[in-house]
C-alpha cells in the first residue's frame, strides 16, 4: 500500500467499522469480509469520492449498507439454517456462555434489525436522531419511532434493575 | 462512554485480531489488484509493441531480409508524390539512360498492363527521356523508350503484349512490350502524325486511327507466341 493516507484510514477506522458491522450481522467472519470489501471499494474509487460527506460518514454508510445486504443474502440464510440445526447440540454450552455475558447486550443483539439499528447508532455510535436519520436516509420521526419501539421491546426482556440504562437519552 | 456502549463493547470483547486480519487482507487484495492491473497494462503494451513491429518495422526490414538489397535512389509518383525506391543495382543505369545526374528528381507512372514503371524527369527540354523499369530488387530490366510522353496503352487480345504510343511535339512513335518476362521487344521504326486510337485487330496486327481520321494497319513482328 503506497498511499500513506490509506494506511492511516485503515488504522483509524477498522475497529469502528468492524464493530458496527458485527452489531448488524452478529458474525465476526461476515463482519471482517464486509469491512474488507468496504475498504477495497473505497480505495479503488478513491479518486471519484466527491467529498459530499466526511470519509468517516461515507465509510460508515457503506458498512451499514453492506451489512444489510449481507443479512438479505443467501450466505446469511444458509448460515442461519445451519445454526438452527446445530443449536440443540450446543445448547448447554450456550447457556454457560450466556451466563457469563451481559443480558442487555444480548437483548439488543436479539432485536429485529430495524429496531436494533437506531439503538446501535444512538448508543454505540453516539449519534443524534438527526444524524441517524441523515445516515440511514430516513425521516427523523421514523428513527425516533423505531428507537421508542426498540426500548419497549428491550424492557420486556431486560431485568428491572437495568432499565435505567435505557434512559440515557 | 454510556453504559450500553460499554455493555456492547464488553460483549464484543477484544477485537484486535479481527482488525489485524482485516488490515492484512485489505493490503493483500489491493496489492493483488495492482499486480493484475500491471499485468493487464503489460499485456496491452506488449500487444501494441508487437503490432508496431509487424506494421512498421518489419516491412522496412523485409527487403534486407530477402537479400540485403541496397537502395540506390528514389523516384516519386507523378500523380500522388508517393516515394518509391530504385535498387542500387539499377539506379546508375536508370540515370545513364535518362541522361541525368543524381541531383535530378525522378518521376514514375505505373504501367497499366505490366509490372513495369515508366520513369522520366521533369527536364527543361521539350521531350524528356523516358524508360520502362522493372525493379525486383535482385533482378530487373530497363527498356529505353526514347523521348516523349506515353499517351496510349493498348493490350493485345492474348494479353501478352502492350502497344504504347509515345508522343513528342512533332510526332508519335509506337513501342511494344511483352507483359511477361520477355525483353526482346518488337520495334516499328516509323513515325506517325498524332495517333488518336490504337485497336488490336489480332495478336500481330493493330489498327491506328490518326487525328486526321486516316487509318493505318501495322503488322507487328512477334518474336514469341
Amino acid at each position: 500500500m503506497d498511499n500513506p493516507h490509506w494506511q492511516e484510514l485503515l488504522t483509524t477506522h477498522t475497529q469502528k467499522l468492524l464493530h458496527i458491522s458485527f452489531l448488524y450481522v452478529k458474525d465476526w467472519h461476515a463482519a471482517e469480509d464486509i469491512v474488507q470489501d468496504v475498504f477495497v471499494k473505497y480505495f479503488e474509487t478513491y479518486e471519484q469520492f466527491r467529498h459530499e460527506s466526511s470519509v468517516t460518514t461515507y465509510l460508515t454508510r457503506m458498512t451499514i449498507n453492506r451489512s444489510k445486504d449481507y443479512l438479505k443474502s443467501f450466505r446469511y440464510r444458509t448460515q442461519q439454517l445451519t445454526t438452527y440445526f446445530t443449536q440443540s447440540i450446543t445448547t448447554k454450552d450456550s447457556l454457560i456462555i450466556n451466563e457469563e455475558q451481559n443480558e442487555i447486550a444480548d437483548a439488543i443483539l436479539a432485536l429485529p434489525l430495524k429496531y436494533r439499528e437506531p439503538v446501535i447508532l444512538y448508543f454505540y455510535e453516539e449519534l443524534t436522531f438527526h444524524e441517524i436519520a441523515v445516515l440511514l436516509h430516513l425521516p427523523e420521526s421514523t428513527v425516533h419511532y423505531r428507537f421508542t419501539q426498540a426500548k419497549l421491546k428491550l424492557r420486556e426482556q431486560i431485568p428491572e434493575k437495568e432499565w435505567g440504562l435505557l434512559n440515557h437519552e | 462512554m454510556n453504559n450500553i456502549r460499554e455493555k456492547l463493547q464488553q460483549k464484543m470483547g477484544d477485537t484486535s485480531k479481527q482488525e489485524q486480519r482485516v488490515q492484512v487482507r485489505v493490503k493483500k487484495r489491493l496489492a493483488k489488484k495492482k499486480w493484475l492491473n500491471f499485468k493487464w497494462v503489460g499485456s496491452v503494451a506488449s500487444l501494441a509493441a508487437c503490432l508496431l513491429i509487424i506494421f512498421f518495422i518489419l516491412p522496412d526490414h523485409k527487403p534486407q531480409q530477402q537479400g540485403a538489397v541496397e537502395i540506390g535512389g528514389v523516384m516519386f509518383d507523378e500523380k500522388t508524390g508517393h516515394e518509391k525506391a530504385i535498387s542500387d543495382l539499377l539506379y546508375d543505369e536508370v540515370l545513364a539512360s535518362l541522361n541525368v545526374t543524381k541531383e535530378e528528381k525522378l518521376f514514375y507512372t505505373p504501367a497499366r498492363y505490366t509490372d513495369y514503371t515508366y520513369v522520366t524527369t521533369h527536364c527543361q527540354t521539350t521531350n524528356c527521356r523516358i524508360l520502362a523499369l522493372r525493379d525486383n530488387a535482385k533482378t530487373g530490366s530497363i527498356y529505353n523508350l526514347g523521348s516523349g510522353t506515353i499517351k496510349i496503352e493498348a493490350l493485345s487480345p492474348d494479353k501478352k503484349m502492350v502497344a504504347l504510343v509515345l508522343r513528342t511535339k512533332k510526332q508519335d512513335t509506337l513501342r511494344f512490350m511483352y507483359t511477361n518476362d520477355i525483353t526482346d521487344h518488337p520495334e516499328i521504326p516509323e513515325y506517325f502524325p498524332q495517333i488518336k486510337k490504337v485497336k488490336w485487330l489480332s495478336n500481330a496486327k493493330i489498327q491506328l486511327t490518326l487525328n486526321s481520321g486516316k487509318k493505318e494497319i501495322i503488322t507487328i513482328p512477334r518474336y514469341y507466341k
